[in-house]
Formats: C-alpha cells, structure tokens, sequence
C-alpha cells in the first residue's frame, strides 16, 4: 500500500474508532444564528449508519424554515446531499425537529441553515459518527423469533416432506408404501439441511457480532499510557496516546492533532475516590504521540485521567486512564519544563454538600468570588440540565469576567462511577477545534473567503460566548446539556475573572429521563 | 379421513373422488404470479432507489410493493388453506397436500412459508438496523431470510400455476407458468447483480456464476413446461421484464439523499441491460427436444450436454455484446449502460473498462480454459439438478 494511502486508511479507521466524551454522545449549541437565538439538540445513534434526531428551538416571533445537511470531512462538500427540512413540533412555538441520516463513521459537522422574514443564518456543529452502545435483544422479541423460527422449520420440514410425499399423487390417491418412504426421507434430509442453515445462521450472526465490536468503541480512546517521573522541583507526567491500541502511535502522529482553545490535549486530572481534587492542565508534545506536562501541586494519590482531543480531522475523543501521584518533591530544584500558564486546579473539597434545585445553590471561591447555581427543576436524564450560573465577586457585584482560552466559561462533568464525562462551554459541548475545522473546510471548498477562524478571532469568541453577548448580564453563564444517564454527577465551572482562573463545584442528583406520554 | 387406508400395491383411491374434477381454480395462480412479480419488481427498483437516493426509510413505495407483494401472497395461500381444509368438496380436498392436519396445494404452502418468513424478517431486521447499523452489510441474516421469503413466495406461485397447468391439457395453462418462470430467473438474476455487470463479462467468475445460476432454472422449466421452446419463452420473460424496467426506471426525476455524492443522477439510476439469455436457452431448448427425457447415468450424460450447449452460446454472445455494451453505441435509453452508476460512484475510465483482466494485476479473473471448464462442470451440475427438478414438476399433481 502506498503511504499516502496508508495515511487515508489509518485517518479513516482512526475516525471510525474513536469517540467524543464518554457516555455522552449527544451534542448540544446554543448561540445566535443569523439574527435567531437559537438552541440545537442533536440526538446522536448509537449506531453508524444511523439516524441522528434533530431539534432546534429558535427564539422568534415569526415561522421559520429550518434545514439540515451532513458534511463528512471525508469527501468534499460539494458532494453533501440536499438539505432536509426541519418540520415544526406540533403544539410548540418556534421548535423545530428533523433527522438526518449518518451513513459513514467519522467526523462530520451538521450544517444548519435557518431562513425567515428577519434574514437567513446558519451554524455548524461538529458531530461524531461512531457506534458507541450495543443494543440488547429485548426478550418478548426473542421469543417471537424464536417462535416463528420453531415454525418455519417444522412447517420447512413438513412442506418438503409433502412435495415428495404426495404432490405427484393423481387427485383422491393415497401416499403407498414408496410415497411414504420419499415423505420421511425427505424430512430426514430437509430436517438435517435446515439445522446445518440454522447452525451456519447462529455462525453468522456470532460473525457479525465480532465485526461489530472491532468498531464498538464503549469507553475512551485511543489508548493512553501515564507514567509520573520527578525531574527536579516538578513531577513530570508523561503520556503516549495509542500504545497497544489496534493503531500503533506511529500513525497517531501522522493524524495531527488540532489545537483546541489553543491547546493540543486538555487533560483533566480528578483524585479518586470520591472526585474531590480537580485540575485541568495542558501537556505538550513531546514525540511522535508523546506528551508531557508539569504537574501542580497535587497530593499524592490515585488519580483518573481524562484527555480531550481533536483529530485533524475534526473527529474529537477522550482518552482515559488512572494514575498514581507520589507525594511532591520538596525543596527549589530545577524546572525543566515550564507549566503551562492557563493550567488551573483545585485542592478544595466541594463547596455543596448537598443540592436542593428549587433553591440558589452558590460555591464560594477562594478571595470571596460566588458562583451561584440558579433554581432549577429537578434534574432528570435527556432534559435540559439548566445549567445557569452567576457569578458575583466579593462585593455580591456581577462579575466581570475575562475570556479563559477563548470561552467566557469551561466545565466539565463526572458521573460518580467515571463513566460519563463531558466537556462544556457556554456555545456546547462539541469541540471547537472541529468547529474550525470544518468551518475552514467550508470556506475552502465553497469557494468563499477563507475565515481562518481561530482562537484570536474576536467574531468567533463572541458566537462562542452564545449569549452573554445579546445584552444579556455578563456574568450569567449558561451552559447548554443534558445529562445522558442517571445517577449522581459532579459539575467543575471554571471562569476567569481578575486575571485568576477559578474552579467552582456543583453535585447534582440526575433521575431517569420523564416517560413519555 | 384419508390415512385410516392401508397402502397396497395397487394405487388407493379415497372415494368419491374423481381426478378429472380438480383442476385448480384460474385465479389462485394468477394473484400468486401477481404477488411474485411485485416482490421481484419491487427488488429491482428497490435497488435503484438505493442507487438513486440512498438508504431510505422502510417506508419507500419500492419496500410497499415488496410487502404488498408479500401480503398478497401470504393472505392467497392462507385463504387457500382455509378454503382446501374446511369448505372444499372431498374431490378437491384430494387434489392437495397436508401439513399439519391442514391442506393445501403444495404452492401455496410453499408460498405462505415465504411470506411467514418475510414477516418474519421484519422485526428481526429492523432491530438489526438499530443494533447493528442500517445495512452495513447488504447481505445480513435478517435480509437473507427476507429473501428465503421472497424466493419462497416466487416458488409457490410456480408451483401453484404448474399444478393447474398439469392438470389441463394441451399446454393450455402454460403461458401463466412460464411467465411466472420468467420472474423466477429475473429474480435468480437480480440476486447475482452484482456478479453480472458488462465490465465483468470478460472475467471468469461471471460466467461461473451465471453457470451456477441459470442453467438451473432454464432447464428445469424446459422440462416442466408443455408449451414449444419453454426454456427460450422463459429467457424471453426474463429479458422483456428486465429490460422494461431499464427502460422505465431512468423516465423517472430523482435525485440523491445521502453523501457522499461523487455522481449527482438526476433520474432513478438503471440496472445493467439483461443478459442474452434467449440465446442459450434455444440451445437448451434444442437440446432437450432430442434428449430431455432421460434417467440415471443417462441423465449425467445429458447434463454434460446441456452445459456444453449452454456455454458454446452463452460465453462468445456475453462476451461480444459486452464490448458493445462498454461502446459509446450504448449510451442510450435502450442499452442505458451510461445510466446504471449510482450516487457513490467516482465515475472514470473504469466505468467503461473491462474489470480483472489484467494478467499484471494480483485479481486478475482470466478467461482460461480451466476457469471454463470449472464453469462447466457447475453448469452440468445445476444441469443435472435442474433436470431433477423439471422432472418433478411435469409430474406435480396437487
């Protein structure tokens, strides 16, 4: 095979291997399209090809017409089918729902257009295409194909056995002694043939099965190896992506990352048990799939380890493992690695014990910043989380707050078992980077301008910022979500503000998604 | 109360019965041949609507004819069995045959296997999709049953329709059995579709296939049928059904659904043009005038002959009409050999190039003389299998 090709097959397996986050694979923007404030859900399948459910909510006193189209980053956009319209909800003002089918795994971005009376706009929002669940055979419908596979067989056998039996038999003549013996031969013979088909079936299917999972990715990716050294007054982490993983390091590198916020791995530290210490620090390469970073000053502990990425392709994932931190060197020995200044952490325990929704629920920060999690509904699984904060500083004034890599606010999200862990920032959750990206590649492609739309891009920083720009209070943050699954979750919100990036702590309680009436 | 009498040498005889009173109705096997021909029709533009527009819901008309042909088939052969157990006459209640304590004839037992199995596949299918991913593989246990289920119902109503054309004589009844026949090999060939396009007819796993495939059916209703030159007639279905909806088809504004898109059709993408099967078939059929009745290691010897007559025509008629089918000549609504790529096709020289003849490549799939006699052993093979078959057939009675 020639490299290059080599390069294509690899990007295209890497991309069909990895996957965003982990165990939340839906994919949430709130931001302004065109002049329409505007929220986007996007129900990811669980299988590829599959169909992704789309809704959009758009703020606007006027009927609009929402469409749709998939783009790979794999094939031109010239070549993206037409648009699929939106069709509104019934019994709902301004919502509007559609979906849209994925047929390749990979990175893709939907593109979605709105147009009105106002004006028309559009956003992209980059997905990933991968098969991240394996769907159970629920038992009634087991036992409705084991039962209809029980009849065709004793019905196979009996048809056959028939057709030689009698059907060759002159109207009212009754089998004789040779027609019953061609009738239990041949259902000897049909009896052995359809259990050899059924044994071949059980084969296949069990085939099937293998080959899916070879493309079932359930858990981080790719594979990340950690080891901690102490090279002087530091304790240097070092990480190498896709050791022992079905795609050797080799070609990680020649995939590239894409700098997300500036960064080329955001990796997430939280001390076990319990998630009580969080940091969020950003290694730099140090080799074909190596990084390294230096550690703040943790205590020593076991530790859980979630690395966010962004493939040039656009296709992003988490890379997960666990660690163990010695305690910190002491002494003022050498730094041989500078740490990186937008690296931030927090030793303290959670500020909220507990959470009572209906009720304000603040976390004071360390120089007496408050970040205050407003009263909300109950969580529950697949609603929205209504994850809306404020901020105030010492004076109970709002908060004046400073763009941390771009956003007016990070946060991350951990289910108690670290399952489930999510990345946020005020405009979504997917990746930034792939929003680039893609944006880059529309541009390019379509034969317009090249936006070359960056983290120094103050246009771009403002969309992202979703709507704290719209004469909204600048010290509200609203983070667009849905927690994925129940169970008991832990929210660290970051801002910035006089210079010091501070980590606030929320838990919540999230219950099973409402059912449906 | 038929099994309450011993068997004897002598033939036993339920009385009150007279065989010459149970020719079966007209209108069973003329639904049934209905129903068979909208599930093959529905297979066809099935896949050009996947060619065309891409994967789709279940809810496309192609999928409805597909299921309404299914439907069909299953509530004929159901109210037959109703009909034949508990409101026929004894005289037709013994022109049947008995599965479970019930009766029917034997097509319509076959062709309400098939449409259990289709019904079947439907809910074993879509929870595929959602487990799986939609089609990721066309050939899928869930499809494979479908299609045990469509052959099932395609069968039973040549089963059906050979009962009643055995049953009158002068070969009245036949042109129904043959034209079902007909259906028969067109759905035989859009199962090999993928094996059979022009650019592969100068490869050697073409004409195996089609010595796998055709022979089979050819023979077996050259045998069964009691009309003159059946297996030709048959061809001849196979060919004028197969080409209208090459013709059709491409009448029809469609575009594009799904990326990637390398080639944006403006019209419902054709299937290939069919093959010449008319031509081997007169082989068959001239064959079988001289020798088609024969038994034991005579029927062997037939066999051979049969598969030596099939490929002298089939292999020089595919291979010249193949290069004229790659010719800017057929580029046309009659040939349409331009209008047979689908969506996800990077159209290029390949398009109009022989595949896997380059003896430099590490697929090449040479002509040789081994790869023909390979072929010809399979021809014989299904020959021989056909011949059992047709044999079977001219003797089916209920």
């Amino acid at each position: 095979m020639k490299p290059r090709l080599l390069v294509v097959y690899l990007t295209i397996l890497c991309a069909s291997l990895a996957q965003a986050h982990l165990g939340s694979p839906d994919v949430f923007y709130d931001g302004k399209v065109g002049p329409w404030t505007t929220g986007v859900a996007i129900r990811m399948p669980l299988v590829v090809p599959g169909r992704a459910g789309i809704t959009v909510q758009v703020e606007s006193k006027e009927p609009v017409t929402v469409s749709f189209v998939p783009v790979s980053s794999l094939t031109a956009v010239s070549n993206t089918p037409p648009p699929e319209l939106a069709e509104p909800v019934a019994g709902e003002t301004n919502l509007y729902s559609g979906e849209l089918w994925l047929m390749t795994g990979g990175a893709y971005t939907i593109l979605i257009r709105i147009h009105g009376a106002s004006g028309d706009g559009s956003v992209q929002i980059p997905v990933n295409s991968v098969a991240t669940a394996q769907l159970p055979l629920p038992p009634l419908l087991g036992d409705i194909l084991i039962t209809l596979a029980i009849l065709l067989v004793a019905a196979g056998i009996a048809i056959v056995a028939a057709a030689a039996g009698e059907s060759s038999l002159p109207a009212g003549v009754l089998p004789g002694t040779v027609a019953r013996r061609k009738y239990w031969i041949a259902a000897s013979v049909t009896a052995l043939v359809l259990a050899l088909a059924l044994a071949g079936g059980r084969k296949w299917w069990n085939a099937e099965e293998t080959d899916f999972r070879t493309r079932l990715i359930e858990g981080g990716w790719p594979n990340l190896a950690a080891e901690v050294r102490v090279a002087g007054s530091q304790r240097l982490l070092d990480l190498t992506l896709g050791e022992d993983s079905s795609v050797s390091h080799n070609s990680l590198s020649r995939l590239d990352l894409a700098p997300d916020h500036g960064k080329l791995m955001h990796l997430y530290v939280v001390g076990k048990p319990g998630h009580q210490i969080f940091a969020h620090i950003h290694p730099v390469r140090s080799g074909d799939a190596s990084f390294e970073a230096a550690l703040p000053p943790l205590p020593e502990g076991d530790y859980e380890l979630f690395c966010d990425l962004t493939f040039h392709t656009g296709f992003s994932s988490t890379a997960t493992n666990s660690i163990h931190l010695p305690p910190p060197p002491a002494g003022n020995g050498e730094i041989s690695l500078p740490p990186d200044p937008d690296d931030s952490w927090t030793l303290a325990p959670p500020a909220v014990a507990g959470e009572n929704p209906s009720a304000d629920t603040t976390c004071l920060l360390p120089g007496g910043t408050r970040i205050t999690w407003k009263a909300h509904p109950p969580s529950r699984a697949h609603q929205d989380a209504a994850l809306q904060f404020e901020v105030r500083d010492a004076a109970g004034r709002p908060a004046v707050l400073q763009p941390y890599m771009g956003m007016m606010s990070h946060a991350a999200i951990l289910r108690s078992d670290g399952l489930v862990f999510a990345h946020l920032h005020p405009a979504g959750n997917y990746s930034m980077a792939a929003q680039v990206l893609f944006d880059n590649k529309i541009d390019r492609e379509s034969g317009g301008p090249a936006t070359h739309a960056s983290l120094a891009d103050h246009a771009k920083i403002e969309a992202w910022c979703g709507r704290s720009h719209d004469g909204a209070d600048p010290s509200l943050i609203s983070l667009p979500y849905q927690f994925p699954t129940p169970g008991n979750y832990r929210v660290w919100v970051q801002i910035k503000t006089g210079g010091q990036v501070k980590t606030a702590i929320f838990d919540t309680t999230v219950s099973p998604a409402a059912q449906a009436l | 109360m038929d099994t309450e009498i011993e068997s004897r040498p002598a033939v036993s005889v339920l009385p009150g019965t007279d065989p010459s009173e149970s020719t079966p109705a007209f209108w069973p096997g003329l639904l049934l041949a209905i129903a068979a021909t909208c599930i093959t029709l529905g297979i066809m533009w099935d896949i050009s609507w996947h060619e065309t527009i891409g994967r789709d819901t279940f809810w496309t008309p192609a999928h409805m004819l597909i299921y309404m042909g299914g439907a069909m088939g299953g509530c004929v052969s159901g109210l037959l069995a109703i009909q034949y157990t508990f409101r026929a006459d004894p005289a037709a209640r013994a022109s049947s045959t008995r599965v479970f304590g019930a009766r029917a004839p034997l097509g319509a037992w076959v062709a309400m296997w098939g449409a259990i199995a289709m019904l079947t596949s439907a809910p074993f299918d879509n929870w595929w999709h959602n487990a799986y991913g939609l089609d990721v593989k066309i050939i899928s246990p869930p499809h494979a049953l479908l299609g045990l289920g469509m052959f099932g119902i395609v069968f039973g109503a040549l089963l059906l329709v050979l009962t009643r054309q055995n049953h009158l004589q002068n070969g009245a009844g036949s042109g129904l059995f043959i034209f079902v026949g007909g259906i028969f090999v067109v759905m035989a060939g859009v199962f090999v579709l993928e094996y059979i396009f022009p650019n592969q007819q100068h490869a050697a796993l073409f004409y195996q296939v089609c010595a796998v495939t055709f022979p089979f059916r050819l023979v077996a209703m050259g045998r069964a049928a009691r009309a003159s030159w059946p297996a030709t007639r048959t061809a001849a279905v196979y060919m004028l059904v197969s080409s209208l909806m090459v013709w059709i088809l491409p009448l029809f504004p469609a575009q594009p659904k799904l990326a990637p898109i390398f080639n944006p059709v403006t019209h419902m993408v054709a299937l290939p043009f069919p093959l010449l099967l008319i031509f081997p078939a007169l082989a068959i059929d001239l064959v079988l005038r001289r020798m088609g009745e024969a038994a034991g290691w005579r029927r062997v010897g037939v066999s051979l002959v049969l598969a030596l007559a099939f490929l002298a025509v089939f292999v020089p008629v595919q291979w010249f009409s193949a290069r004229f089918m790659l010719s800017p000549l057929a580029d046309n609504w009659f040939f349409a050999a331009d209008r047979t790529w689908s969506y996800g096709s990077r159209l290029g020289p390949w398009v109009t190039e022989f595949w896997r003849t380059n003896p430099a490549d590490a697929n090449a799939n040479l002509v040789t003389l081994r790869a023909l006699a390979v072929a010809g052993a399979l021809a014989a093979a299904t020959s021989w299998l056909g011949l059992l078959l047709g044999g079977w057939m001219r003797k089916v009675q209920r």
